[in-house]
């Protein structure tokens, strides 16, 4: 009974979030932003085109799960915290872009933003389900791969990629991608079982 | 002591049923939700759903907001204070129920 009850609230307190497909086209924006600046960055058109691409993707996901998964909406007071959250992480990726753009540090900035994004938003899941291990997993990835170069290993050069922050951005990319299949998959599998022990009565 | 059985008698009908237990459910945890997510929710037929979202505004638990968006109808379902403090009520007996049973189990067993 209570667990079918916890996966109703989970389900609907954090609907927009497990609707892991929206992630897809922003993992696909950073990862080709990655891949733009590190061979094509002369094309200063290419970025517009992607945003504009994203953007469209995005729109085309928000349809495709109203329609559907439906709608919710969540309470006031918990829109106004991601709302608030959202901001604050944005300015700080742009705060962090421009400190590694000048160099300052042998480290990235911007993938310890990106990873302190990633364990906020999962902070920020009410009743999160042991098994959002792929936050925690990309989190720690992202930091490590931030930090290494304060050990002197330019991983990045490894995998032909000529700066650090555009092999940051391609990871997080693939990760955001990634993160949000599962998040889908998690999405789809909880209804289902709640959906079932409807059914059975076993609530 | 009553014995938890009684008591079940107590608990409120109209919420001891599992759609619309989770309808309310949801609808308790958001400010509100649509018709097609709870029926993806509670896997019921259109009609059924319809049924039991009627029984639960007609006990003035839930709002029903019905429009068109894009010429295509869209029913908003949002839990009236009626409805909270019913559903955490019902949540409340239900645990106080499973102590008395716990309980009432471990006395008959020394008996």
């Amino acid at each position: 009974m209570s667990q079918s009850i916890e996966q109703i609230q989970y389900l609907t307190q954090n609907y927009s979030r497990l609707q892991g497909l929206r992630a897809i086209p922003v993992g696909i924006f950073v990862l080709l932003a990655g891949i733009w600046a590190n061979f094509a960055a002369g094309n200063l058109g290419m970025p517009f085109v992607l945003l504009l691409i994203t953007w469209l993707g995005y729109g085309l996901i928000d349809q495709y799960y109203a329609r559907q998964y439906g709608k919710v909406t969540t309470l006031r007071q918990r829109r106004i915290q991601e709302f608030i959250t959202g901001i604050l992480f944005m300015v700080l990726a742009l705060v962090s872009f421009v400190f590694d753009s000048a160099q300052v540090l042998a480290m990235s900035s911007v993938g310890l933003v990106i990873a302190a994004g990633i364990l906020a938003d999962f902070w920020q899941n009410i009743s999160k389900p042991a098994y959002s291990f792929e936050a925690i997993i990309s989190a720690a990835l992202i930091a490590m791969l931030s930090l290494l170069p304060l050990a002197g290993w330019q991983w990045w050069h490894w995998v032909g990629v000529g700066t650090l922050t555009n092999g940051i951005l391609i990871l997080s990319g693939l990760l955001m991608i990634g993160m949000g299949v599962i998040g889908h998959g998690r999405l789809t599998h909880t209804l289902k079982a709640v959906e079932k022990a409807s059914h059975e009565q076993s609530i | 002591m009553s014995n938890p059985f009684e008591e079940l008698a107590n608990l409120d009908k109209l919420l001891h049923e599992p759609a619309r237990l989770s309808i309310l459910t949801a609808l308790a945890a958001c400010e509100s939700a649509d018709f097609t997510f709870l029926r993806r929710l509670t896997g019921l037929s259109d009609g059924n759903l319809s049924i039991q979202i009627s029984k639960l505004e007609e006990a003035g638990l839930i709002h029903v907001q019905k429009q068109f968006v894009a010429k295509k109808p869209s029913t908003h379902i949002r839990i009236t204070e009626a409805g909270r403090n019913a559903i955490e009520r019902y949540w409340a007996q239900l645990q106080e129920l499973k102590k008395k049973a716990d309980s009432w189990q471990k006395t008959s067993e020394t008996e």
